[in-house]
Formats: C-alpha cells, sequence, structure tokens
C-alpha cells in the first residue's frame, strides 16, 4: 500500500515537473524514497531483471548501447537514460517509465540502470543486480569520494555482496578494476582491446594506477590505449585473459572504414566473444568508446541477449546526451563534447585535435557540487595536446562558466597567447555573459555552415542545453 | 641564468593538478629569458640533491605515499641538507606531511619525516580526533600570507587554493606558518595557520593548482632558488591580469 502510494505521487511529481520545464529526473524518486525506504527494493523484485552500469566514465553511453541492444531484441526494459545515477534517480524511473521496447507486451521488464559508484553499495542491495559491468576507474571527483582506492572499496562491498547467479563484467584493460574480480562468488567475465596497433608510446600524465598494489613497484605497460588502460604486469598482478575482446581496431582515418557517421568520425571494430566474431561499424570516436561497446556487448551477452542484435543495436547508436553529440543551429553545427575528468577530457581533445580543418572552440567551465567544485584537474589534463593539432589549428578560442577564468589561465600557462580570448562568466570578475550568451556570441563568430565545438563540465552542458532547447534545436531528453 | 627543478616522484604523487605548480615555475622562469629544466625523479632514479635549485613535491594517495615514505628514507637526508644550503622548495599535502618531523597514523607506528618543517601530522582518528567521526577538510581556502616569514615584500595579497586533506598538521615551536587562513581550514583547523615556511622552502595543503593562482608565490620561489647560485636576482614584472582576476574572484568568494 506504501509502495502503491509512493510511486502514485512520484507520478504526478513528475508529471507538475515536467510542466514547468524541469527534468523530473530525482525529485519524484526522492518523494518516493522519503515514503518508503523499500521502494527500490520492492519495485525491483517486480523487474525480470536489473543490469547494473557503473564506472568513472562511459556509463551513459554504455548504458544506452545495452538498452538498444535490448529494444534490438524486443525486450522490455526501464531505464535511467537521464543519467540520474543516485538512488532518488533509480527510484524516479521505477516510479515513472513506460516500458520500452514494443515487441515485449505481457513480458516483464528489464532494469537497465546507471549508478553512481558510491551508491554502489546502497543500490546493488536494493536492486539484486543479475548482471554488473565496471567501464573504468579514473580521478574524477575526488573532492566527493576523497581518494580512487576508496572508489574501488565502495564497488567491491557492492560485488562481494552478489550471489554466485550474478554476472559481473570487468574491464581487463584496467588494473584497479580487473583486480575486483578476485574472491567474488559470483561468475566474472572480461573484455578488453588486443590490437595493440594504436597504442600509445607512454602512460599520459592523468594516469591513475600506476603502481603494483602489493610492492608498490610501478607497472609496466607494454601498450597504453586511454589512460591507464593497456597491456601491464606488475610484480603482484598480471592482466586477465580477457573473453569478449576487441581484436582490430580501425578508424576513419585508416580510409576503410565506411560507417554510417557522415563526418567518418567513428571505427570499424572486429570483436571476438568465444568462438563468435562481429564485425561492428561503431558511429561514435575513439578507443574509450570502444570499450564501451566491448562493455555493452559484454553485459548484453550475460543477460541473453544474442551478440548480433546486441552489435547491430550498438552499431545504430548515435552519440547521446553531450558525448560528442551534433546540433544544427541556424545553419551551423554545434558539436558538444562533455568533459569531467582528466582522462575523459584528454581523449575528447584528442578526438577534436584529429579532426581536419581549422576549429573554433568553447569551453565552458563549471565548478558546482555536480561538477565538483575543485577545478585543479584542468592542470592534469592535456590541453597542450590542443596546440599541436594533427588535423588542423584551433584559429577562434574561448572559455566560459563559473570558473572560466580558470581555464583562460590553463590555456595561458598551456603556452596560447589568451589576450584575446574572450572570458564569458556566469559570476565573478572580467566575465561578461552566462552559457547563453556565450553560446550566442560565439555562434554569431562562426560562419554560415561552420563547427562550433563546445567542451562543458556537466551542468555547463545541462545550462548548454537548455539554452538549445528554448531556441528549439534540441528536444528535451524525456520526450 | 638556469633554473634547476627536481619534481620528485611525479608518477605517484601528483593529484589534484599539482603538475600545474610545475608548468607555472617553468613559464615564469622562460618568460624572464631564464631558462628552466625538470628533472623527473621516481623512486627508481638516483638523485643528486646538490644540483638543484628548487625541488617540487605534490600530493598523492595513501599506497603511493606509503611508497615514496620508504624510499625518502634513502634519499630524503640529502634533499634536506640541499635545502638547508639554500635550495628553494614548495611541498604540497602529502609531499608537506612528509617534510615534516614525522606522521601519526590512526593506526600503526609514526612514519619519520625528512624535518624539512618542523611540523608533525596526526591522522583522523588517532590522537587527533578522540570519539569524533574523521573530518576531510574539503573546499577553496582564502589566507593571508604570514610577512614574517615570507618577508615584508612579499605583498598582502591572499594565497588561494583548494584544500583536501584529513590529516591534521601542527606547528612545531620554531616553525613559522606561510599564511593566517580567512576561509577554510588550513593545517588542522583549529589554530587558523596554513602551511609552513622554512628558509626557501614552503609547505602547505593548498591544490589548485596553487601557483597559477598565485603568481607573487610563485616569483618568490623563483627568486630564492635562483639566489642560489646567482648574486642580485630582481625578477622582471610579468602581465598577470588574469592570474590577478582568478585571484580576486576565489578570494571574494565568487568563485
Amino acid at each position: 500500500m506504501r509502495n502503491a502510494f509512493a510511486g502514485i505521487l512520484s507520478r504526478a511529481l513528475a508529471a507538475a515537473a515536467k510542466l514547468r520545464g524541469g527534468g523530473a529526473t530525482s525529485l519524484p524518486g526522492l518523494a518516493a524514497l522519503r515514503l518508503d525506504p523499500g521502494f527500490i527494493r520492492k519495485r525491483a523484485a517486480a523487474l525480470s531483471g536489473s543490469i547494473v552500469i557503473t564506472g568513472t566514465n562511459g556509463k551513459t553511453t554504455t548504458s544506452r548501447f545495452i538498452g538498444n541492444a535490448f529494444a534490438q531484441a524486443g525486450r522490455p526494459v526501464v531505464h535511467n537514460q537521464s543519467g540520474s545515477n543516485l538512488l532518488r534517480g533509480i527510484a524516479s524511473i521505477l516510479a515513472t517509465t513506460k516500458r520500452r521496447g514494443g515487441s515485449g507486451r505481457g513480458k516483464r521488464a528489464w532494469g537497465i540502470f546507471e549508478v553512481d559508484e558510491a551508491t554502489m553499495p546502497d543500490a546493488c542491495r536494493a536492486l539484486k543486480p543479475r548482471v554488473v559491468v565496471v567501464t573504468n576507474l579514473f580521478r574524477d571527483q575526488l573532492d566527493r569520494y576523497g581518494e580512487l582506492k576508496r572508489t574501488a572499496e565502495y564497488l567491491r562491498t557492492a560485488l562481494v555482496a552478489l550471489p554466485k547467479s550474478s554476472t559481473v563484467i570487468l574491464n581487463a584493460d584496467d588494473p584497479l578494476v580487473a583486480a575486483l574480480g578476485q574472491g567474488l562468488r559470483c561468475r566474472v567475465r572480461y573484455f578488453g582491446i588486443e590490437d595493440t596497433a594504436h597504442s600509445r608510446p607512454a602512460l599520459p600524465h592523468a594516469a591513475d594506477a600506476v603502481s603494483d598494489p602489493k610492492s608498490g613497484a610501478l607497472l609496466r605497460y607494454t601498450a597504453v590505449f586511454v589512460g591507464h588502460l593497456g597491456h601491464y604486469r606488475g610484480t603482484s598482478l598480471r592482466r586477465p585473459k580477457p573473453q569478449v575482446r576487441l581484436t582490430r581496431f580501425r578508424t576513419a582515418g585508416d580510409g576503410r572504414v565506411g560507417t554510417k557517421d557522415s563526418d567518418g568520425a567513428g571505427s570499424l571494430l572486429t570483436i571476438r566473444s568465444g568462438r563468435r566474431t562481429v564485425e561492428l561499424p561503431l558511429q561514435l570516436p575513439g578507443m574509450y568508446n570502444a570499450y564501451n561497446a566491448l562493455a555493452a556487448l559484454a553485459g548484453a551477452e550475460a543477460a541473453k541477449v544474442g551478440i548480433a542484435p546486441a552489435a547491430e543495436a550498438i552499431a545504430g547508436t548515435a552519440a547521446v546526451f553531450g558525448r560528442q553529440e551534433t546540433v544544427e543551429v541556424d545553419g551551423r553545427h554545434v558539436v558538444i563534447g562533455l568533459i569531467k575528468n582528466p582522462t575523459g577530457a584528454n581523449e575528447v581533445i584528442r578526438t577534436l585535435s584529429e579532426t581536419p580543418g581549422k576549429k573554433r572552440l568553447l569551453v565552458l567551465i563549471n565548478d558546482n557540487f555536480a561538477d565538483g567544485r575543485d577545478v585543479s584537474w584542468l592542470w592534469d589534463t592535456d590541453f597542450e595536446a590542443l596546440r599541436g593539432s594533427k588535423g588542423g589549428r584551433i584559429e577562434r578560442l574561448a572559455v566560459g562558466g563559473r570558473r572560466g577564468s580558470d581555464m583562460a589561465l590553463r590555456l595561458k600557462y598551456a603556452g596560447f597567447d589568451t589576450r584575446d580570448v574572450p572570458v564569458y562568466e556566469v559570476s565573478g570578475g572580467g566575465g561578461r555573459d552566462g552559457i547563453d550568451g556565450a553560446l550566442r556570441q560565439e555562434l554569431a563568430a562562426t560562419p554560415d555552415g561552420g563547427t562550433l565545438h563546445v567542451f562543458p563540465t556537466y551542468t555547463a552542458m545541462l545550462e548548454l542545453r537548455r539554452a538549445l532547447t528554448r531556441a528549439g534545436h534540441v528536444k528535451h531528453y524525456l520526450d | 641564468m638556469h633554473l634547476r627543478i627536481a619534481h620528485l616522484y611525479p608518477r605517484r604523487m601528483s593529484i589534484y593538478g599539482d603538475r600545474g605548480n610545475v608548468m607555472t615555475l617553468v613559464r615564469r622562469a622562460r618568460w624572464r629569458d631564464v631558462a628552466a629544466s625538470v628533472d623527473e625523479i621516481e623512486c627508481e632514479d638516483r638523485l643528486e640533491a646538490k644540483r638543484y635549485d628548487l625541488f617540487f613535491f605534490g600530493g598523492g594517495q595513501d599506497q603511493e605515499q606509503d611508497t615514496v615514505a620508504r624510499d625518502l628514507a634513502k634519499k630524503g637526508p640529502a634533499i634536506a641538507e640541499a635545502i638547508r644550503g639554500g635550495a628553494a622548495a614548495l611541498a604540497v599535502c602529502g609531499g608537506y606531511q612528509l617534510f615534516g618531523r614525522h606522521y601519526q597514523p590512526a593506526d600503526g607506528e609514526r612514519l619519520d619525516g625528512i624535518g624539512v618543517f618542523d611540523v608533525h601530522t596526526e591522522a583522523p582518528g588517532g590522537a587527533a580526533a578522540k570519539g569524533g567521526t574523521p573530518e576531510r577538510f574539503v573546499g577553496n581556502v582564502v589566507a593571508a600570507p604570514d610577512l614574517g616569514a615570507l618577508g615584508k615584500d612579499f605583498g598582502t595579497t591572499p594565497l588561494v587554493g583548494f584544500e583536501n586533506h584529513s590529516g591534521l598538521t601542527f606547528l612545531g615551536e620554531t616553525a613559522r606558518p606561510l599564511a593566517h587562513v580567512r576561509r577554510g581550514h588550513g593545517n588542522n583547523g583549529r589554530d587558523r595557520t596554513e602551511g609552513c615556511v622554512a628558509g626557501s622552502a614552503v609547505g602547505t595543503y593548498l591544490h589548485g593548482s596553487l601557483l597559477p593562482k598565485n603568481p607573487h608565490l610563485a616569483d618568490w620561489l623563483i627568486t630564492r632558488a635562483l639566489r642560489r647560485r646567482y648574486k642580485g636576482v630582481r625578477l622582471r614584472p610579468l602581465e598577470d591580469s588574469l592570474e590577478r582576476t582568478v585571484n580576486e574572484s576565489l578570494a571574494a568568494g565568487t568563485a
């Protein structure tokens, strides 16, 4: 009874919030949990099963891939796709979602939940997931979680409690994540990249898990793909052999790839799982998205979605919510690349620097709670790479957001001449205007048919989307 | 002139943008036509401490800090001697703690530091916080520089940065604080002191990165480091309006 009432109230709140134009991603859940702390557990028990996706980077994209794989297989799901990944977001979606996946009428739905790392112990206790996917662990918002090791401990607490019948999907190339597979009751499967043709010569500055947990000796890498992800060996640990593996990675730049993406930014993946091989043309750029595809394929397989429909669904997935998403505005293209921590930002920078032609870039840095109050990560990010763009130089650069001046300062010490860089700040000294104004003015400086690249932090991206939504360029994400 | 910097343990001890401090030292030297070079020193490397004008030592996560503390038992005496001989140093957070006299963990034996600073650090939940829940000091800090330690010429422009620590550091009798906290917690959240100065060495909890938004402290360190080998060093002023904007907006609490 309490549960039913909590559900009704949440739906009413969601409808009200949507009328006001809000996202309704957490308020209804908050209300439901206040009325009934057991709300998630009870609602989750009525699902056919749950998949939980966690890790620092790639949660939202991996979840979207898995959601689309279920849809492709005609299986209904409930899914917190807005990226609201704390308990209240999960409760909201359980209270308010209509089931997705048309042909699944009559079948009970699976839950697909992106879950914040620190929320994992509570979320897993309530959801009792059949499958857990861990993408990677990078430095992110340490001001909230303390240290990376503590984040790993949250995940360990969640994973050791899982029953034998659950499956945990781990990244073999991430020493911190792979180590989570030790001593679990449940089944463990690994994914990883085997093709070393695109490996980098050395660990980037932002690399995290550099030393062996027992001896403290630096890990030896024979290949590095993204951040500290690669082929490593320590004195007490070794990279596990992945069951789901990328055996060949080709980019559009190789000249042999025909993806659906008009910009040719994607890649062609050859993936082996057990004895099966699939060719997957991925629309989303970069090796980090190849990892997301591997994680999603392994997760979908563990939930008995066939590898063929899963691969097809992943291939058909366009960029989500600010992850290299392109929006058309008055004959100009706005390409949004969310940045929130050094490793993710380095990949977004790399993708841009490999894009041919002269480029216009607007970087929007906020320091609200959801972004992390600490902006020191800007100094761990390799903005220097923007200067030596392979594809062509940055011809116009602007910064904005609450910490726009900090960003300008970072660029100054990266060797840019910042005297002509406009600083659009919401508050603080030297600023001109908010994110709305930054977008408007930078678009005005972009020629017809041209492209403006925007790197926003999380809350800056939400503001940017609100500005674009108001102007009628993006649909509300719940529509 | 040539500024020789040793960056201690950058692979293991470099979080919260600590390397921005090294970038700032190098850029601000080069903008004045002073050559600058950085040697990265890991546990696996040999250190010839006498070669360097300036040591930079950043913060790290617990496991890495343990490994580094063991190695520092070997390299530490030479580093401390070089600093006593006039080399400058900037030690942030974990680096600051290891440059102190000792570190007292909540459980277990005290770890000896190299004693550049007359300070010691206690883990929360240890002697420092009996019965209380361990608190972590996280947030922006604004602090007034201690002119007794830094010299009158330093000026009154505040030091601003971001702290993120649970260790509580206490100054010994001979220690001088770097600054006095106006906003935030600093060394221990009780006596309003932040950091420590010993000769030309600065210890601090301020990340953020510290030096880009405190160019006056960056120039103080560069000047002191160069004076070790060059007479009458005076740095020419730079165009610092962006640095000032960031410093002021943090000091005003608008950022």
